[in-house]
């Protein structure tokens, strides 16, 4: 994801799905999406 | 193999055979403990949040001096600084360093369980996120910053808990029994959107609503059990802490918490799954819903139930662990003998059995270290089959 516009803002889901979309921290994005569904399930508790 | 590889493996299959119903060579003894382990390596929390190995240490040290067969964590449970990184959270730690606390917020208003129900995960991501957490409220690129952050923290945690678990395997032969975290969604519903008090108004205000939510959160709860895995191994177990049914009478249980919470169940069962029921408080009123559980499926952790009533009620279908409340373990060495002799010659029998403290141990006064020791060395050679 790319924020060309200052004011725009992105809801929370949208950066999450930056985060999975982001190969710099792990190649297989099964794993980015399953860390990243860890993470979500650490922070509703 | 080295002696520490037997003694895990002799372990395990203690451990294993136990909670198969069959009979092993010794009743096992179960560590339950967390920040209690700080406290006796002589540190406080401050001293090891950033330092693994200490951590680490901290969490193989009691082993040196206390029997045990096996513990249920090897690690700190929570990641705080994760949580005060991202401004919010209910975890902190006690002011004298020692105890991780937590706080209950309500973080969802009553007539919210329609958008809950609808899609539980872009309701609690886009709507009750932003309300928890204060850093997710700032502009971007600010807020996926530190979502990155705490995302690389969670990364480290995840590598503590498989790290901390390999070193008390090598340097002690302790195996630890916990794999993953399940819940039932009554209880997350309680714990995490609205609250005790809330949710047992709740619980007669709005029961449909109740039922419809726990519904659609048991994908929320498998999706974390399963772990990206299509099948579960049957050792390590999931831990479910379990916290309402207490607080509940059978009616509500029957028709509020135990329809999705036994959905729970039996899919982590048909997925090859074994489970430990941590039943906090007492849950004497419900056996009859415990006996639903399929069979040499869970070990049932005790808190407040008479551990003589559980065996005979549910210890067929699940194996029981308990035996001594932390009280007990600071009256005297003689007291503590007594109780724990009176506890084997009942429930060890026939195997389904393993001794435990009734509550986690945490702060350095929760028992008198010398009766600790004594005790299960005692349960170890007295319960020998």
């Amino acid at each position: 994801m790319s924020c060309n516009n200052k004011n725009e803002e992105y809801t929370i889901m949208e950066l999450l799905q930056e985060l999975i979309a982001d190969n710099s921290w792990e190649k297989d994005q099964q794993n980015r999406t399953q860390i990243v569904f860890g993470l979500l399930y650490t922070l509703i508790s | 193999m080295k002696v520490s590889d037997q003694m895990y493996q002799d372990r395990i299959k203690r451990i294993t055979k136990a909670f198969s119903h069959e009979e092993p060579d010794h009743v096992p003894v179960i560590m339950n403990a967390e920040t209690w382990n700080v406290s006796y390596s002589g540190m406080k929390i401050e001293d090891i949040i950033n330092d693994k190995e200490k951590e680490f240490e901290c969490f193989n040290k009691p082993f040196e001096n206390i029997y045990y067969d096996g513990t249920l964590f090897s690690c700190l449970s929570r990641d705080v600084e994760m949580y005060e990184l991202l401004g919010g959270g209910a975890y902190f730690y006690s002011d004298d360093g020692v105890t991780i606390q937590h706080k209950e917020y309500v973080f969802m208003n009553e007539d919210e369980y329609p958008k809950l129900i609808h899609d539980p995960m872009s309701f609690t991501i886009d709507e009750i996120f932003p309300r928890k957490y204060s850093a997710l409220r700032k502009s971007y690129p600010e807020n996926v910053e530190i979502l990155k952050k705490a995302k690389n923290m969670f990364l480290d945690y995840l590598q503590r808990i498989g790290h901390s678990a390999q070193y008390i395997k090598e340097n002690s032969g302790i195996p630890t029994l916990v794999s993953g975290i399940g819940q039932a969604p009554f209880d997350v519903i309680m714990d995490y959107y609205r609250g005790f008090k809330e949710t047992m108004q709740d619980a007669r205000r709005r029961p449909e609503e109740i039922i419809e939510a726990t519904n659609a959160l048991v994908p929320v709860m498998m999706k974390n059990i399963k772990q990206g895995k299509q099948n579960l191994e049957s050792y390590p177990f999931v831990y479910f802490p379990l916290h309402a049914p207490s607080f509940l009478s059978p009616k509500q249980f029957e028709k509020l918490y135990w329809p999705s919470f036994k959905e729970v169940l039996n899919q982590t069962a048909e997925l090859g799954g074994k489970a430990i029921l941590h039943l906090e408080g007492n849950w004497e009123h419900l056996y009859d819903f415990i006996n639903e559980v399929p069979k040499d499926f869970a070990i049932a952790l005790l808190e407040k139930d008479d551990i003589f009533k559980a065996k005979d009620k549910i210890g067929d279908t699940l194996a029981i662990c308990g035996g001594i409340e932390l009280g007990t373990l600071r009256a005297s060495k003689s007291e503590c003998i007594e109780v724990a002799k009176r506890v084997i010659d009942k429930c060890a029998p026939g195997g389904g059995f393993m001794f435990c403290t009734d509550k986690a141990l945490l702060t350095p006064g929760d028992v008198k270290l010398e009766n600790l020791i004594a005790v299960n060395e005692f349960v170890h050679s007295y319960g020998k089959y």
